[in-house]
């Protein structure tokens, strides 16, 4: 009988990016590369398990615009197009190393990986990686959750009440349509939490949610079990609390596995490294060079300028050992919290970017197989668990409102307000006025005023994503950024101003509806202010 | 020229730090936008004094030793945050040509002037953290002049200041704050505003006259700011919630998953006895763990300390033609693709040593072929 829980939680999400305006889009690659690297991988970790009897239980928020991304037709096509390039570039590869026998190996295991993406992609899920997760769903092995609608970071929209609402309402609602049922658990944007924003959660009829370690250890009153045991918020929604230890094995710059010296390399790309002539077709039309996804090095070491091939075979066996260790550590912190909780039992909650799982830490999915592994075979103190399987388990909880927090730097709202992206938060606030001002003076409408005013909730949802402000502050494709969080005010205003002066140009309206497509379901009421009551 | 705060304040934090960088600012990478400001300002001002010679002394102390230190380290940092939103350049690229714009910025049509304000009389307060906020406002021409011809001071010299008040458990109705500090603003739109934690606050923007008396104009929301420790809050309160209620769904979850499969208990991990056992951490975090602190050893490579270097690669390419038709071209025995001119062409990296290439053509009823072995050498002198 295990002692405590596991459980592993995994966060997908990329921003809305979709420009069916241009041919190739430098920025949806961002989207094609997350498909190769990480969402087919670890389907195909699941598929593995499930044919080898493996049981486990896994958490996975898919973000509502990833899950946008998932179903649009133009993007699906285009990541076909996107991997059978790879596939003609990797058969390249193989000829061209033939007598480099340090990377001849390696080429074929990306010639094999691509082909094989394709497969999963086409043959598999029908285009639409949706079907894949939905299936492990029903499977009883994975939880997905929600997330608020367009990665909203709900602390900074506090002063707009309806904005949170409409945030985490679009995203069951648009749950509901993927996975047909609602969601039982939300991942709130960057871990973003005020107290308040539960009533919201409750109201959408979810039932968990996850703050960061200090939201729940500095929460009022103390908790007795700090994060190793949910709490209710006073609205009786659960909060669970990010377990640090295990966090910082994965995340931490310095001891953290992903760092270890026989692991790929994430910067050397042939995209970078090869003559022009060879790579052209294969980066950006216009000629800039780009990642592909070949990556023929390893992690090597501190301190020095020459990389040494990488040996796919050695690093499995690296991600084994550190799953090894990441379930002993494991093992003993149970076994260690089990005695000090006295009869609860614990629940470690590992909460991660999916896309630090192969994007970034290549070997991080083979990780997550030998780590799930080794607990279903090797041990039976720690079990994987689901938060509402607990819950099921444990609906006894300690009362607490914790306190507002982030996983961000510095763990409150800095990253997402500072110097470089302050200037948003004006517009966003007004357009949310705005938006609750139509909302309220058209409490019903149809034909074109009903597409209008659709659309516009669209244009603030899509502004509202933290994505724009965290890239804003980190500084890599810092216009991008800015010139989406500026379009879709224009685009917002634009429709207002349309909207207000009873002239709305339907060509105009039909415009936007194709390029900012996301949510097929919107439904602008939800900005309106008698949505709030019980609120302040 | 650049030389009011007004001017300032207004710009992004980019290009504040454009200026900063054309003016040479000390330190710039690490300041926050006040900090910047207030730095422009200060060296626009020496640069002036620099015109008088009297100041040549103010200027000599101004020798910076370790710019280009901290601007590195700076500069690492947050290429290590950034890497969720590839593109990363990797640390050394080949042979790269001079890049374009890159392309997500030229490319959405829509025009991209925003306006500075609304036309609102507002203050909006954000919290950041424990111990600050943030706020931004606006105020319109002709609510000032409203405000100054009600209190019968048009003409009068004033600040347009904001005032801070902390109103932690308490109906504020303007004069019951715990504390109130006030800010002269000006020209500015927004500012940050150091507070306490665990308290609320609200801030009023008006104007502050010669003659001592405040104009009120607007009122902000009230905010809290979080706890910055424990709560030393005992009292425990707990909550059963039935989730068995929702009975179908348990039920679905566990029919599906067939319950729970009695495991096989194997003793064959190795990796169990690999570590001591750790000691447990109940600590609160300081540091954060988030995707932006990502990095890999590699983050540093970046910042090699060589200026000059050299790299080089040969590549090889095989190519000719053979009758379209052509049955079966092959290359030291393996088959290579023909198009439909009955082309070929295979490209190889190049290492060192002696390569023979054996190039067999066969006609498409195998009644002839022909065969052309070129060799080629590579070493390095």
């Amino acid at each position: 009988m295990e002692k405590g829980y596991l459980s592993m939680v995994l966060h997908a999400h990329l921003p809305f990016v979709r420009h069916p305006e241009y041919e190739h889009f430098l920025e949806e690659d961002w989207f094609y590369e997350a498909i190769t690297e990480t969402y087919i991988p670890l389907l195909n970790v699941f598929e593995g398990l499930v044919n080898d009897g493996v049981d486990f239980r896994i958490t996975m928020s898919i973000t509502p615009p990833l899950a946008a991304m998932f179903s649009d037709e133009l993007l699906q096509n285009r990541y076909v197009r996107h991997i059978e390039q790879l596939i003609e570039l990797s058969a390249k590869e193989i000829d061209r190393t033939r007598y480099l026998p340090e990377f001849h190996e390696t080429a074929k295991m990306y010639h094999q990986r691509f082909m094989q993406c394709r497969y999963a992609f086409v043959d598999r899920y029908h285009k639409n990686l949706i079907n894949g997760f939905k299936k492990f769903q029903d499977m009883g092995k994975l939880e997905v959750i929600t997330c608020t609608a367009t990665h909203g970071f709900l602390p900074l929209m506090e002063n707009r009440r309806e904005a949170v609402h409409a945030q985490v309402q679009m995203a069951a609602r648009d749950y509901e349509r993927h996975f047909g049922r609602g969601p039982r658990g939300i991942w709130l944007a960057e871990c973003g939490f005020n107290p308040g924003d539960d009533a919201e959660l409750k109201k959408a009829g979810i039932k968990f949610f996850f703050v960061d370690s200090h939201g729940v250890l500095h929460g009022h009153p103390r908790p007795k079990y700090g994060v190793f045991a949910p709490v209710y918020t006073k609205s009786g929604v659960a909060a669970f609390g990010r377990d640090i230890e295990s966090s910082k094995s994965v995340w931490s710059s310095e001891e953290g596995y992903p760092g270890d010296y026989r692991y790929r390399d994430f910067y050397r790309d042939i995209g970078f490294d090869l003559d022009m002539d060879y790579i052209k077709d294969y980066i950006h039309p216009d000629g800039i060079r780009k990642h592909t996804g070949i990556k023929y090095f390893r992690i090597t070491g501190k301190g020095t300028d020459s990389k040494v091939p990488y040996n796919h075979h050695e690093a499995a066996e690296v991600a084994a050992s550190h799953a090894g260790n990441f379930l002993f550590n494991r093992v003993k912190q149970v076994e260690y919290l089990a005695e000090v909780m006295g009869g609860k039992k614990p629940i470690i909650v590992s909460p991660y970017d999916a896309e630090l799982y192969g994007h970034w830490w290549f070997e991080g999915p083979i990780f997550i197989d030998f780590l799930l592994r080794k607990m279903f075979y090797d041990q039976d103190v720690v079990r994987t668990i689901t938060p509402y399987e607990y819950l099921l388990e444990n609906p006894t909880n300690q009362v607490v409102t914790p306190s507002m927090s982030s996983w961000g730097n510095k763990g409150y709202n800095e990253v997402w307000l500072e110097g470089s992206n302050d200037w948003i938060y004006r517009h966003l606030h007004k357009m949310s006025e705005r938006m609750t001002e139509l909302a309220n003076q058209f409490p019903a409408s149809d034909g074109v005023l009903s597409r209008a005013l659709n659309q516009a909730a669209r244009e603030l949802l899509l502004a509202q994503s933290s994505d724009w402000a965290f890239i804003m502050k980190t500084g890599t494709m810092v216009e991008y950024a800015v010139r989406r969080t500026k379009s879709h005010v224009n685009r917002f205003n634009q429709l207002y101003d349309m909207i207000k002066s009873a002239t709305i140009d339907e060509a105009v309206v039909r415009e936007l509806e194709s390029k900012d497509n996301i949510f097929p379901g919107v439904d602008y009421t939800l900005y309106k202010t008698s949505n709030l009551t019980g609120t302040h | 020229m650049i030389d009011q705060q007004q001017d300032l304040v207004k710009l992004t934090k980019h290009e504040l730090l454009q200026i900063a960088t054309d003016l040479d600012v000390k330190y710039r990478t690490r300041m926050g936008k006040p900090e910047l400001v207030g730095s422009i300002l200060e060296v626009i001002a020496e640069k002036r004094c620099e015109i008088c010679p009297d100041s040549e002394s103010i200027l000599s102390a101004q020798l910076d030793q370790d710019k280009t230190e901290t601007e590195l380290m700076a500069a690492a940092k947050e290429a290590m945050e950034a890497s969720k939103f590839s593109p990363i350049e990797p640390p050394v690229v080949a042979y790269r040509e001079p890049s374009p714009v890159p392309l997500g910025a030229k490319v959405l049509e829509d025009h991209h002037y925003l306006p500075e304000g609304y036309g609102d009389n507002l203050i909006v307060m954000m919290v950041i953290d424990p111990v600050s906020t943030y706020a931004y406002w606006e105020v319109t021409d002709w609510k000032r002049d409203e405000v100054l011809r009600q209190a019968g001071a048009e003409g009068q010299t004033y600040d347009v200041v904001v005032r801070l008040y902390d109103v932690t458990d308490v109906k504020f109705n303007g004069s019951n704050a715990w504390s109130t500090k006030e800010f002269v603003v000006n020209f500015a739109m927004n500012w940050y505003f150091p507070v306490a934690a665990n308290r609320s606050y609200c801030m009023d923007v008006g104007l502050r006259l010669g003659d001592k008396r405040f104009l009120f104009i607007a009122r902000s929301n009230v905010v809290s700011t979080p706890r910055e420790s424990v709560s030393d809050f005992y009292d425990e309160e707990w909550m059963m919630i039935d989730f068995n209620k929702n009975r179908d769904l348990y039920n679905e979850l566990y029919r599906l998953s067939g319950g729970h499969v009695i495991r096989q208990y194997q003793l064959n991990s190795s990796f169990v006895t690999e570590r001591g056992r750790e000691e447990i951490n109940l600590q609160i975090p300081i540091q954060s763990l988030s995707s932006e602190t990502l990095s890999s050893n590699m983050g540093q490579k970046v910042e090699s300390k060589k200026d000059f270097w050299l790299w080089v690669d040969t590549e090889l390419i095989v190519y000719g033609q053979t009758k379209a038709d052509a049955k079966a071209l092959t290359i030291n025995g393996e088959k290579v693709q023909l198009d439909k001119e009955g082309r070929f062409r295979l490209h190889m990296a190049l290492p060192n040593g002696r390569f023979p290439f054996h190039v067999k053509a066969v006609s498409s009823d195998s009644s002839m072929s022909e065969e052309i072995t070129p060799v080629v050498n590579r070493w390095i002198e």
